[in-house]
């Protein structure tokens, strides 16, 4: 039986407490719209990190473990098909352990349909300049730590404190750039470097990766929810909804099952944001095939699920002669090149790559071979060889801008539930032609960085087939016009007007740098056009076009 | 409580009346490993922490595997017991280990450092998977030993400072940071929003 209980109504239903989610709440709520948001999973409990652990490192493979399918937790759903999906299922998404690379994307980047237009790439229906201020809403809300002046980017505020330490690390990495003439700049990263409204500044304890206990990383636990809860959101935790329901062309609420009792709730809503990542959104879309809706909500073009990306990758893990101590410093890129960004037909290949380094973790992780080398052998050779590796690493890695492909695509598993019963995701994804010479080129641009930081030994994994799904983008994509896209330039899908989507899936392209930062900017953005709208929203039937788009 | 995904039906009890919280966290990867441990007999916990001490011989200031509690401190609490019907890393099941152990015959505690080296060896190559198992918690738990921790910091040259578990203290007091390094030299530019054009052709 499905309860509808009075406090079941809601002006706006937010499913999904990520990056996206939290930020929509968030945003909405100061201006006292009354909002529900509905998250599968729960809160971490502050015993479930594991950095006081003497096997902190081991853990890492096993409840933080980023892909859903060797996690395993109860709040998880499998994703089949060609993939390693990495998402949480919690409050606060998959910021909680995200690295926190929080870079944005350039303005070249909002214009690839211009550029190239390659397999189904795009423009977005808007420029940098547009979302540039909801970029720096967004910024001052999580609290960044960076390095204002870098001429690769337009100009914008001062962070809000300084950047994360380099340690020997990230200062070898930025010398060899530097000796091969090399563009590179110290990341913007969402890990406060001083304390803000209660969170800890960051105490380099390397360990981003499997979340982060003081509140450094800007974890949309910490940075977003508290505000959204003291502004009265209705925050409810495992909430798992198997349906969005809509009734003459428009979206009229939810049904969720709540995992603790088993019942089934409805929703009502004025409006439905959806913001459940890249996979879990068009899944949602997907599941919710109703009358009038026979393909999935959102779906009158076929193209909820499609054009999905993940990145291009290829990882050099190095080895020095002398100490690097790569487990102090946070965890995530203390510095990138982006030497190699922009498009440049002569190397036979549209879009580019950003370079970064990371950190090491610890002992166990060295003799387990770092990030992708093999162990360290065992026997006889082991004490020499983990000596020569443990804290004497550096890996830097690529990420390239990989093409939105429609047949790269997140559908439903015909056969395979969640523990709700409610199908699986299944993943269709085939890296193309131009993404292969795009990481070809960038791993022999990795070598050569290898050999003028002076390392003694390399891993270099060149092109990773199939790529390691950390970002979720594209799959319900805002768009120019109902033919290109699953959403208008405001999030609001074109089939249903009071139905919006804003968190991977918005994405047109998936630029060469990490999403988090674009997906709140864009989430903060559709949350002021809610709030300047919500009267004309109320009464549309029929999803406006673009038109002018002028913020 | 039943929960049926992942290609497993687990099985988690609940309290009646109680928060089935509890069962989820339960139902997880806990912090710790197992929270009942497993039990090895006495030849087992021999034979392994045998099998440690060649994976992981000691010396040059590092001790013996078997020596800090390897196999009775780590291997029972990371080994799934019998009958569990989902696994996480290293996905080893007690029963099934069991049995690989048991393929190295009752003589592998009399043989030689050579035999056993040779022995061991035989089992990469002919039962990878479990080597690989043994190799897992050989190498997470003896580099999460408090002892080995120590010998890193004694011993190890990028050890000095090293503490293991990385909270509660960090390493904020001893992590470089830019100096003078900062701001970089090289001044690059964008392509302006306006600036951007075709640079392919149309229909490649």
């Amino acid at each position: 039986m499905t309860s509808t209980k009075q406090n079941n109504v809601t002006d706006v239903l937010v499913i999904g407490s990520g990056m996206g989610g939290a930020a929509m709440s968030k945003r909405l709520s100061d201006a006292g719209i009354k909002v529900m948001c509905l998250e599968q999973g729960d809160w971490v409990h502050p015993t479930q990190f594991p950095h006081f652990h003497d096997e902190w490192e081991f853990e890492k493979y096993r409840s933080w473990d980023f892909n859903t399918n060797l996690r395993k937790g109860p709040e998880d759903y499998p994703v089949t098909g060609i993939a390693l999906p990495r998402m949480v299922n919690a409050v606060g998404g998959s910021t909680i352990h995200f690295a926190g690379h929080w870079f944005r994307y350039r303005p070249a980047d909002f214009r690839k349909g211009t550029e190239h237009g390659l397999e189904g790439t795009i423009d977005w229906p808007f420029t940098y300049e547009h979302l540039a201020p909801f970029y720096d809403i967004n910024d001052a809300e999580v609290g960044i730590a960076g390095l204002r002046g870098d001429p690769s980017y337009p100009p914008r505020p001062e962070r809000y404190s300084a950047p994360i330490k380099p340690g020997k690390g990230g200062r070898r990495m930025a010398q060899a750039w530097d000796r091969l003439g090399w563009q590179w700049w110290p990341t913007d990263n969402a890990i406060l470097t001083r304390g803000k409204d209660g969170r800890l500044p960051c105490n380099s304890c390397g360990n981003c990766l499997s979340g982060c206990p003081r509140g450094s990383l800007g974890a949309t636990d910490v940075s977003y929810w508290p505000k959204a809860l003291q502004n009265g959101v209705d925050l409810r935790t495992n909430a798992r909804v198997e349906m969005i329901e809509v009734k003459d062309g428009r979206a009229t609420g939810a049904v969720y099952i709540d995992r603790l009792t088993g019942a089934r709730q409805r929703i009502s809503a004025e409006m439905v944001v959806v913001a459940a990542n890249g996979i879990g959104t068009p899944r949602l879309l997907l599941m919710s095939a109703q009358k009038g809706h026979a393909d999935g909500l959102a779906n009158s073009n076929g193209l909820v699920g499609t054009h999905l990306m993940h990145h291009c990758w290829s990882f050099a893990d190095m080895w020095f002669e002398d100490p690097i101590e790569g487990f102090k410093g946070a965890m995530g890129c203390s510095v990138h090149s982006q030497e190699f960004y922009e498009t440049d037909p002569s190397r036979g290949f549209v879009n580019g790559m950003t370079l970064l380094t990371l950190g090491s973790f610890g002992a166990a992780y060295s003799a387990m071979g770092t990030h992708t080398a093999p162990p360290d052998p065992w026997g006889a050779g082991h004490r020499d060889a983990f000596n020569r590796h443990f804290g004497h690493h550096v890996v830097s890695f690529l990420q390239g801008d990989d093409l939105p492909v429609r047949t790269n695509r997140v559908t439903l598993d015909p056969s395979v539930t969640d523990s709700s019963g409610l199908p699986a995701a299944h993943i269709d994804y085939k890296i193309t032609q131009n993404d292969i010479a795009l990481g070809e080129f960038g791993t022999a641009r990795l070598r050569e960085a290898a050999e003028s930081a002076g390392a003694i030994e390399a891993h270099v994994t060149g092109v990773l087939h199939d790529p390691p799904g950390w970002h979720l983008m594209g799959s319900c994509r805002m768009g120019n016009n109902p033919d290109d896209s699953v959403t208008n330039a405001y999030n609001q899908t074109w089939d249903v007007p009071n139905l919006f989507v804003v968190d991977g899936s918005s994405l047109p392209t998936g630029a060469a740098v990490n999403p988090s930062s674009t997906i709140g900017a864009i989430a903060v953005r559709c949350a002021e056009f809610i709030k300047a709208k919500h009267a004309d929203i109320a009464h549309q039937t029929k999803t406006p076009a673009n038109n002018r788009v002028s913020w | 409580m039943e929960l049926r995904h992942f290609g497993f039906t687990q099985s988690v009890p609940e309290t009646e009346g109680g928060d089935r919280r509890d069962a989820f966290r339960a139902a997880r990867a806990e912090l710790g490993g197992y929270p009942t441990p497993i039990a090895f007999s006495e030849r087992e916990r021999q034979v392994l922490n045998a099998i440690c001490d060649e994976i992981i011989p000691p010396g040059r200031g590092f001790p013996a595997p078997s020596s800090v509690g390897v196999v009775e401190d780590f291997f029972t609490r990371y080994i799934a017991p019998k009958g569990a019907t989902v696994t996480r890393f290293p996905d080893v099941i007690e029963d099934t280990f069991k049995s690989g152990l048991a393929t190295l015959g009752q003589e592998f505690l009399t043989k030689d450092h050579a035999g056993r080296v040779a022995a061991l060896e035989r089992l990469e190559i002919e039962q990878s998977e479990f080597f690989g198992q043994l190799r897992a918690l050989t190498y997470g738990g003896y580099y999460s030993r408090p002892e080995v921790i120590a010998a890193l910091r004694h011993h190890h040259d990028a050890g000095r400072d090293y503490r293991g578990a990385p909270q509660p203290y960090g390493y904020e007091g001893s992590t470089m940071d830019w100096g003078d390094m900062i701001p970089p030299r090289k001044q690059a530019g964008y392509t302006a929003t306006e600036d951007v054009k075709r640079l392919v052709p149309r229909g490649r």
